[in-house]
């Protein structure tokens, strides 16, 4: 690879108007995005959204109806999974049972015939980033699960892919154990500055790891950004709701500009900028529930209203407030930080809540 | 009409569709099977056919006439000596199910309760290793043991006062004997298999009900096995048909079944008439497998 | 706890395990009485024995034309074996890996053969191979023979198959091993088991294959059971249970192989629901 051809290549998976059906049913729907060189991409979304399919597209497992795949700059139509430059952590991991430790993370290596003294070496460097050195001789079912994902990681790694495929590799831990080894993939992929193309439902750990964010629905994608774009900014009503905990709350628009909105929720009349081109007088007000205030904090806010605590919930780290909006029929939820001072609104007590602006998103309904 | 037309062109290439495969890829299934096909053609498909085709050829006086007629079937159909050799052939059958399920049930219960893992195997291995040996081995042996001056018989004279040797071989008691043997592990098989796959707890709720053993069993287990029990004597059924070694050796000539009279048939060069038989049994077999398919789905239910 | 003090099991359980008894009886006994008659001193079948020699042995040893079958059907059924695993295997494979809509019918299809007799089979090949010239070819022997067992090398294995975790082929596939490597390496290791039962019985069934074959080998090439069988109708001296208490001999060693290599207590209860998908 001459090196002008190497600057050239800034994304290492690209999908040019991908689709893929599966008997009727339209699995992906035109779907385009490039992941740059070297990052953590993530695909997000509920199960059934297309996002194992992208992923399995990208590996060679299924073929797209549509549309163009690239890896690393090159199209790999009719490019079969095995001569491809990615490499796949499987969602139950998918460790040869037959083989020990050592044999499924060499087999890689094996199969293209490398010589046995680099083979040991290398699989030797491998088991050691992962920590598993001493488990070399064991075979999967002697695991835990913590520790066969670790091996998957070795065995896809071992062939420094040009892209590492993760489908959900974290679905089957448990949570503690989960939060860990996210800590540690993210150490891992900054490490070797491989590109990692990771599948998951679950929104902590895609915001915890990711340079970038594509949020899958229905086939296709509703938005790609930074994980602190995708949260603050949710491009539709499904990836507001879907990160995150929000309260979407209908509302009349009285006026808009196409940027921003003035809008009415009941009594209460405040200005929110807009996601979307929104026709018609009715849309929805997508309204964090850490970004509002309870209490005197609402008094630095820019939209302030008044409220009755309806129920208070204590979760730990967090306190949980419901409050009816005075002058609306609407139920708002409020979640404010705990610091173990700070004394909790009562049930029933009447309070000040507000939000800024920019902590509000307006999104139409249709 | 071509507005229309260009519309529905348009309409169909905004929906994507299943790409269709390369032919390569398509095609490797096929390639996959292609050998097992090749097999099936060469020695079960185009023979049949030709053996379709002699059974509507006749033998007159020692010649093969190859015109289509269906004179060997008339023939065979009406003659009553062919009558005999298919209710002798069926009637074999029917008592080598019966004793076979007989025999079968019980042992296959008595290998499910049995509760030392050790045991439960031995007992199994003991059960289904005789299909390992030959079924000339097994049918020689049982014409040893029934013989007149046998095992049986000597058991028979000198402990239960029978004065003299009863007749075990040659006739169809040694026949059905010796074949109740030989397809045992056919249907203690599947009876053991739908037992090990029984819920345990349905049991330990019947007995807990105060249903005693014998209703437990009754109500419980037996309807449950029944899938099990049915389709082992489906398979005794048909194997004891077609069966052939054991008939000829026990049978002592005397036992004539339709697997004898294809085979007799056929070194007389009566072609038809083999075939006319061989036909016989394959429809009587197939009525079988139909039939009990049938009691089986109903048994399932 | 409770239940050991009871000082004497159930007479239920008592005639169970009678019957138990008389049924291993009745499952052993014609093979013991085979060893038991090979050690005969007398020509004829007579119980108590007379007396104890190895003279049938030495007259079995001395038959070449019984050893000359065995050496036939050693090498017909590894033949057929090898062939019908291969044929099978690749059969099994296409039928449950790409799940297409005739994988059922095709399934059914190569099944079928189960339900014909031998002996109409056995007849059916003689005509048809005397019709386009290939009788008296091993070619055709062989194929016969893998017609037979065919249909139980394919309902093992596709039963294996269906259990088997795919994504393991993908991984492989996935870490660049291509189809063939990956079926080598990933996919057999996992259907081990099967394998080995299957291509066991396809090698005792082919073995004792009477009516299929009968027709089909020339005087002087016979198989083993078909000269025992042949031998029977003419004689019924012990030289045939000393030949049969070598082949009992034989079985022995292969259940004592089989259960050293799989010690696998479920084996019986895993054969049966390939039986069943077998009738199916």
């Amino acid at each position: 690879m001459s090196y002008a051809g190497a600057t050239q290549m800034t994304s290492d998976v690209e999908f040019q108007g991908v689709s893929k059906v599966f008997g009727s049913f339209l699995a992906v729907d035109d779907i385009s995005f490039s992941i740059p060189k070297g990052s953590f991409f993530s695909l997000l979304g509920p199960s059934g959204c297309g996002k194992t399919t992208t992923l399995r597209m990208t590996s060679g497992f299924e073929w797209p109806d549509r549309g163009v795949v690239m890896i690393a700059g090159q199209d790999m139509d009719n490019v079969p999974a095995y001569a491809r430059p990615t490499n796949m952590v499987f969602q139950r991991w998918a460790l040869f049972p037959h083989m020990s430790v050592a044999q499924n993370v060499a087999y890689g290596l094996e199969v293209d015939r490398r010589p046995r003294a680099e083979i040991v070496r290398r699989v030797g460097e491998s088991l050691e980033m992962v920590g598993l050195s001493s488990f070399a001789d064991r075979k999967p079912r002697q695991l835990s699960g913590g520790q066969m994902q670790r091996v998957a990681l070795a065995r896809a790694l071992i062939k420094e892919p040009k892209v590492l495929l993760l489908d959900e590799p974290l679905g089957a831990l448990d949570l503690k154990l989960r939060m860990q080894m996210q800590l540690e993939l993210k150490r891992i992929q900054r490490e070797i500055g491989t590109t990692f193309m990771y599948v998951t439902h679950d929104q902590g750990e895609a915001l915890t790891m990711s340079d970038q964010i594509a949020v899958m629905n229905k086939g296709k994608i509703d938005q790609i950004g930074t994980p602190q774009e995708i949260y603050d900014r949710p491009a539709t009503r499904f990836v507001a709701s879907f990160i995150g905990n929000t309260n979407l709350v209908p509302v009349e628009i009285l006026a808009n500009d196409g940027k921003t909105a003035k809008v009415s929720l009941g009594a209460l009349q405040f200005e929110t900028p807009m996601s979307e081109p929104v026709t018609g007088a009715r849309a929805t007000v997508s309204l964090r529930y850490e970004r509002i205030s309870i209490g005197k904090k609402a008094a630095a806010r820019a939209i302030r209203a008044r409220a009755v605590v309806k129920d208070v919930i204590f979760s730990g780290s967090a306190i949980l407030y419901i409050v009816a909006l005075e002058g609306a029929d609407t139920d708002l939820t409020i979640e404010a930080g705990h610091d173990g001072t700070s004394s909790p609104e009562v049930r029933g007590s009447t309070v000040d809540i507000g939000w800024d602006s920019e902590a509000t998103a307006l999104f139409g309904d249709g | 009409m071509a507005d229309m037309a260009e519309l529905t062109a348009t309409r169909d290439e905004a929906r994507v569709r299943p790409l269709a495969e390369p032919w390569r890829r398509r095609m490797i299934p096929w390639l996959l099977l292609l050998p097992a096909f090749a097999v099936m053609l060469y020695s079960f498909v185009l023979p049949m056919l030709v053996f379709l085709q002699y059974s509507v050829f006749s033998f007159e006086r020692g010649r093969l006439i190859e015109d289509f007629t269906f004179k060997t079937y008339v023939k065979f159909l009406t003659d009553p000596f062919y009558h005999t050799i298919i209710l002798d052939t069926v009637k074999m059958a029917a008592i080598t199910t019966i004793c076979s399920a007989a025999i079968g049930y019980p042992l296959a219960y008595a290998l499910w309760r049995v509760n030392s893992p050790r045991l439960k195997r031995w007992l199994a291995v003991i059960i289904f290793s005789p299909i390992l040996v030959s079924v000339v081995v097994r049918s020689y042996g049982w014409t040893v043991l029934l013989s007149d001056q046998g095992p049986v018989n000597w058991f028979l004279q000198s402990m239960m006062g029978f004065s003299e040797p009863v007749k075990l071989v040659f006739n169809l008691t040694g026949v059905v004997i010796s074949l109740t043997h030989v397809f045992l592990p056919f249907v203690v098989f599947p009876i053991f298999s739908t037992m090990t796959r029984l819920d345990p707890t349905l049991r330990e709720a019947s007995m807990d009900l105060g249903a005693g053993w014998w209703t437990t069993f009754r109500r419980v287990t037996f309807p449950q096995t029944l899938p099990g029990l049915l389709a082992g004597m489906q398979i005794c059924f048909t194997l004891a048909l077609g069966a052939f070694v054991t008939p000829s050796l026990l049978g002592g000539g005397r036992v004539l079944v339709l697997p004898l009279q294809v085979f007799t048939a056929t070194t007389d060069i009566n072609w038809p008439l083999a075939a006319v038989g061989g036909m016989t049994l394959l429809v009587l077999a197939m009525i079988t497998v139909v039939l009990s398919n049938r009691l089986l789905r109903y048994s399932e239910v | 706890m409770q239940r050991r003090k009871a000082p004497f099991p159930h007479p239920r359980y008592l005639a169970l395990g009678a019957f138990a008894v008389l049924g291993v009886l009745y499952v052993v006994a014609p093979l013991a009485v085979v060893v038991l008659n090979s050690f005969s001193s007398v020509a004829y079948n007579v119980f108590p024995p007379e007396g104890f020699s190895l003279r049938w042995y030495q007259n079995l040893f001395q038959q070449s034309d019984f050893y000359d079958a065995a050496v036939a059907s050693v090498l017909l059924a590894l033949a057929a074996t090898t062939v019908a695993m291969i044929v099978g295997s690749m059969a099994a494979y296409s039928i449950v890996r790409y799940r297409r809509s005739w994988a059922d019918i095709v399934k059914a299809a190569l099944l079928s053969p189960i339900v014909l007799p031998h002996i109409v089979l056995g007849v059916a090949v003689f005509m048809f191979f005397i019709r386009i010239g290939m009788y008296g070819t091993y070619f055709s022997l062989v194929v016969t023979h893998v017609l037979v067992v065919l249909p139980f090398v394919i309902a093992v294995l596709t039963a294996a198959l269906a259990n088997y975790d795919w994504t393991l082929q993908e991984a492989s596939m996935d870490l660049g091993a291509g189809p063939l490597r990956t079926f080598f390496k990933v996919t057999m290791p996992q259907i081990s088991v099967s394998m080995t039962v299957s291509a066991l019985f396809a090698f005792v069934t082919s073995f004792d294959q009477v009516e299929t074959t009968l027709f089909l080998v020339r005087a002087g090439d016979n198989t083993l059971p078909i000269e025992m069988f042949l031998y029977l109708q003419k004689w019924q001296d012990p030289t045939i249970a000393a030949l049969s208490s070598v082949l009992i001999a034989a079985a022995f060693m292969i259940v004592a192989v089989l259960s050293l290599l799989t010690r696998n207590k479920d084996l019986p209860a895993t054969l049966l629901q390939q039986a069943k998908e077998n009738k199916e």
